[in-house]
């Protein structure tokens, strides 16, 4: 038998855990053989210093532990995101909500610029009706705009046009409608307007609208 | 007490820890209860000071706490905590440097190993002063030496050894067989018992 399988049997001895036979054959070889005792005395203290090492933990308030545990487990409960089904709900209404107050603002600022003028006072402003089809790919439209000279009245109506091309040939080509305003597609389904200069990137924009909105 | 305090303290950690999962955070806090000593101390013995110790039971609580429905087998609760607290405790060794342990010789400290008492009890095999002093020194050698120890054969050593866990828990707690903790104990052992023969 080798020293190790030897060793591992008085690891065993100790624990409790050798067979009846081989713990009485070890015990003789124990007892015959003074190195070997020796080295299962060491074993022995060992164990026992380990056993002693278990009643010297600091003192700890158990139940300070079990609190500020449960503090954290409690606040964390209070920012919990709410359940899937009212978050959906809550997401939805949220979301139209949101839709509703920015038109309102967004219509509020329109109407303010178009009133005051803005920062297009004295120059022609383009508004839009929108009274054209939803985009198609490929397919042509015809954009009706309307060119007015703001603050005062609306004027002349006019048509443009412009193609919709596929993303990967498309090459956007202003259109220059009259009194100085410009009306291009950015990108497929949308139709940006400029006004106020002399060419599109010196104009102001007045907005896009997304074809599939119009 | 109220019957629904002591159902709970009735009840076996497979039922809280099912409840636990399902949100009832009253499950939880009876098997923080339960198990908080035996896992304080783990975390203890493998980082040697009760500060860190603390810091890391509380974080091993919390993660259990989140991931209890990842807990396939809700009766091996205690078994999923430990092994929790061994990595998180071991991932606390990496990650910093630890405080300066002053723990074996803290002042006052002391319980039994199950945690009830908080006064240092008389330890029936107690030896006398002087062989008291070299039982401290060999302690402060042994924690000294476990450092050093591979983290399966510290963990298998300190489970088995000092927390007296049954061998069976031990090989749940560290996933393993327990042919495999017989065989880590032995070899902890035996390099402990190397290391340390001029105090043994």
């Amino acid at each position: 038998m080798k020293p190790e399988d030897i060793e591992y049997q008085l690891s065993q001895l100790l624990d409790g855990e050798l067979p009846a036979e081989q713990a009485q054959a070890l015990r003789r070889q124990l007892a015959d053989d003074p190195a070997l005792a020796e080295e299962y005395r060491r074993y022995q203290a060992l164990e026992k210093g380990l056993g002693r090492m278990a009643r010297q933990t600091p003192s700890v308030d158990w139940e300070l532990q079990r609190d500020s545990i449960r503090a954290v487990l409690e606040r964390e409960a209070l920012l919990k995101p709410l359940s899937a089904p009212w978050r959906s709900v809550l997401f939805r209404w949220s979301a139209a909500v949101s839709a509703a107050a920015a038109c309102v603002v967004a219509g509020l600022l329109v109407m303010n610029w178009f009133v005051s003028g803005g920062p297009l006072r004295g120059k022609p402003v383009i508004s839009v009706d929108f009274s054209i089809p939803k985009a198609h790919a490929g397919s042509t439209l015809q954009v009706a705009m309307t060119a007015s000279a703001a603050p005062a009245a609306s004027g002349s109506v006019l048509a443009v046009e412009y193609e919709e091309h596929s993303a990967d040939e498309y090459a956007p080509a202003p259109a220059e409608l009259s009194g100085g305003a410009w009306a291009w597609a950015e990108r497929p389904g949308t139709v940006i307007v400029s006004a106020g200069g002399a060419s599109p990137s010196q104009a102001q924009d007045p907005g896009f609208w997304g074809l599939d909105e119009l | 007490m109220t019957d629904e305090t002591s159902d709970r303290m009735a009840a076996s950690d497979g039922v809280l820890a099912a409840a636990a999962a399902g949100g009832d955070r009253l499950a939880f806090d009876a098997l923080v209860g339960r198990h908080q000593r035996r896992a304080t101390q783990l975390a203890y013995r493998l980082l040697g000071n009760m500060d860190d110790a603390l810091e890391v039971t509380q974080d091993s609580f919390l993660r259990a706490y989140r991931r209890l429905a990842s807990l396939s087998a809700p009766e091996k609760f205690q078994a999923w905590l430990l092994r929790i607290v061994s990595n998180q405790a071991l991932n606390y060794r990496r990650g910093r440097a630890l405080r300066k342990s002053s723990s074996l010789d803290a002042p006052g400290g002391g319980e039994q190993e199950d945690g009830r008492g908080e006064l240092n009890l008389p330890d029936p095999s107690a030896p006398a002063p002087v062989q008291e002093a070299s039982a401290k020194e060999l302690q402060r050698q042994i924690q000294s030496a476990l450092a050093d120890l591979p983290e399966k054969q510290r963990l298998a050593l300190v489970m088995f050894s000092i927390q007296k866990m049954p061998q069976k828990e031990v090989a749940q707690a560290l996933d393993m067989s327990v042919e495999a903790v017989k065989w880590h104990v032995f070899t902890a052992r035996k390099k402990l018992k190397d290391k340390l023969k001029d105090y043994l």
